[in-house]
């Protein structure tokens, strides 16, 4: 089988990164991995305590974008990592008892929404609180369902507005309305100089793919992030040793054409 | 839990998902039918889903005029309306039919545009109450605004020639230094979520949220 042409440099880095994550998933269970803290996602439990405090409810949206709108696949890496915080909150709501709302634009996203929350409700016992028309579906047009996510958060007041997903412009409508009415806020998954000055927590980069691991403190999805680690720094080597070599008057810029 | 609720999907996921990524590297027919008829499937899937949407809306809007809901029951009524309009007139004579048409241009349309209008206005707030010069950082947040607004006016360079100059500085250099900084590790941290979710170590997306 013949390689596309221009994908075997790629396909060497995407095999080397791969490698390092699988070799830290393995080494990790058998040494401790320590990653720094997120405060974004300490925060989490906060926040949910804070809507718990007040009597208002906690919000979680996933923003516009998906595969049918650019996302890159039918569920997209932003809203996968912005699923698994969302399992996260709901398990800290069903904990301390807090009522919980999520507003859709991705209709594929609300059943395997759904079914995570219903069984982390049941493992935690508490069947009753589950609600399933908490899960609000509004429009697969991005200023529909931000028309609909605005009136449903100014009607609700919500206490807690976590923006966790593929956001696009639409974002800073939510994410002013959720300033606007004193909801304290966590973002992350796109469009951040929005979010940077709206949000009181907000996750940046890397930080929002590894949110999961992060959460779940199991050391070999741990592990993972400590080989995307190595990868990184490949990578700054990589920028700076083509940087050196092309002042130098060397261009090995033709080797990411393989 | 059983294998088929717990493990099947990702088994399934692992192997269509290399089937896919092998599909991008190697130049082989049948790898390429393969792949191109699982995406296929994809569009099927989400095509199939939207009616779970539009489910949703149906049950939550006829919910609402039902109980008549205090100042929402009346705005159900004009979404359950024009929500079964387009279905019908789609249906009936697909995007083309008149009516399905003239909804679309004078209703959709111009409704989306005022929407869209508005990010503005909701930016301009969210600035105004970013930009108090509280601090080191968010002074030079608001310098680097000022100079960027002014750089895209034609008085900016009316004022002085340094302004355009500066902005164009500080987008060409700091600001795309820390775009492909912050690009470059979530690239990675999309490659680990990948392998994380493939491997299934990461379960949230096959709709099982109790695995932490």
């Amino acid at each position: 089988m013949p390689f596309a042409t221009g994908r075997v440099f790629m396909f060497a880095l995407l095999s080397l990164f791969s490698f390092f994550i699988l070799m830290s998933l393995q080494l990790a269970k058998k040494t401790r991995v320590n990653v720094r803290p997120i405060p974004a996602l300490d925060s989490l439990h906060e926040c949910v305590g804070r809507a718990v405090e007040l009597g208002r409810p906690v919000h979680w949206t996933t923003g516009y974008g998906s595969a049918m709108h650019g996302g890159g696949g039918l569920l997209s890496p932003a809203l996968i990592s912005g699923l698994a915080i969302f399992t996260h909150i709901a398990r800290l709501c069903a904990q301390m008892g807090a009522e919980l709302y999520a507003t859709f634009c991705v209709a594929e996203l609300m059943p395997p929404a759904m079914q995570a929350v219903r069984e982390i409700y049941s493992v935690e016992g508490k069947e009753e609180l589950f609600k399933s028309q908490n899960f609000i579906y509004f429009s697969p047009s991005q200023f529909a369902y931000a028309t609909g996510v605005i009136s449903f958060m100014e009607t609700q007041q919500v206490a807690t507005n976590i923006l966790c997903g593929q956001l696009q412009d639409e974002c800073i409508l939510l994410a002013e309305t959720g300033a606007t009415i004193g909801a304290v806020q966590v973002g992350g998954g796109g469009q951040y100089a929005y979010l940077m000055i709206t949000c009181q927590y907000l996750l940046i980069g890397e930080e929002f793919y590894t949110a999961a691991a992060y959460l779940s403190q199991d050391q070999a999805q741990l592990g993972s992030i400590r080989g995307q680690d190595f990868g990184k720094i490949t990578v700054i080597f990589l920028f700076l040793g083509l940087s050196i070599l092309l002042m130098l008057g060397i261009d090995l810029t033709g080797v990411f054409k393989i | 839990m059983s294998f088929i609720k717990r493990d099947l999907p990702v088994v399934i996921s692992f192997i269509l998902g290399i089937i896919v990524i092998t599909q991008y590297f190697w130049i082989d027919p049948t790898l390429t039918i393969t792949s191109t008829t699982i995406q296929g499937w994809a569009v099927v899937i989400w095509a199939f889903m939207m009616s779970i949407g539009v489910i949703n809306i149906f049950i939550r809007e006829t919910r609402s005029i039902i109980s008549k809901k205090a100042g929402q029951w009346y705005y159900s009524i004009i979404i359950v309306v024009f929500l079964s309009c387009m279905i019908l007139t789609g249906i009936i004579g697909t995007t083309n039919n008149p009516i399905y048409l003239y909804l679309f241009n004078n209703f959709n349309i111009p409704i989306n545009q005022a929407v869209a209008s508005l990010l503005a206005f909701f930016t301009i707030s969210a600035a105004f109450r970013a930009f108090k010069a509280r601090s080191l950082e968010v002074l030079v947040l608001l310098f680097s605004a000022c100079v960027v607004l002014l750089g895209n006016v034609p008085i900016g360079s009316t004022i002085s020639w340094t302004i355009p100059w500066t902005r164009d500085w500080i987008l060409n250099v700091p600001n795309l230094a820390y775009s492909r900084g912050i690009n470059a590790g979530a690239a990675l941290g999309i490659l680990g979520l990948g392998i994380r979710t493939l491997l299934g170590y990461q379960r949230s997306a096959y709709g099982m949220g109790a695995e932490e």
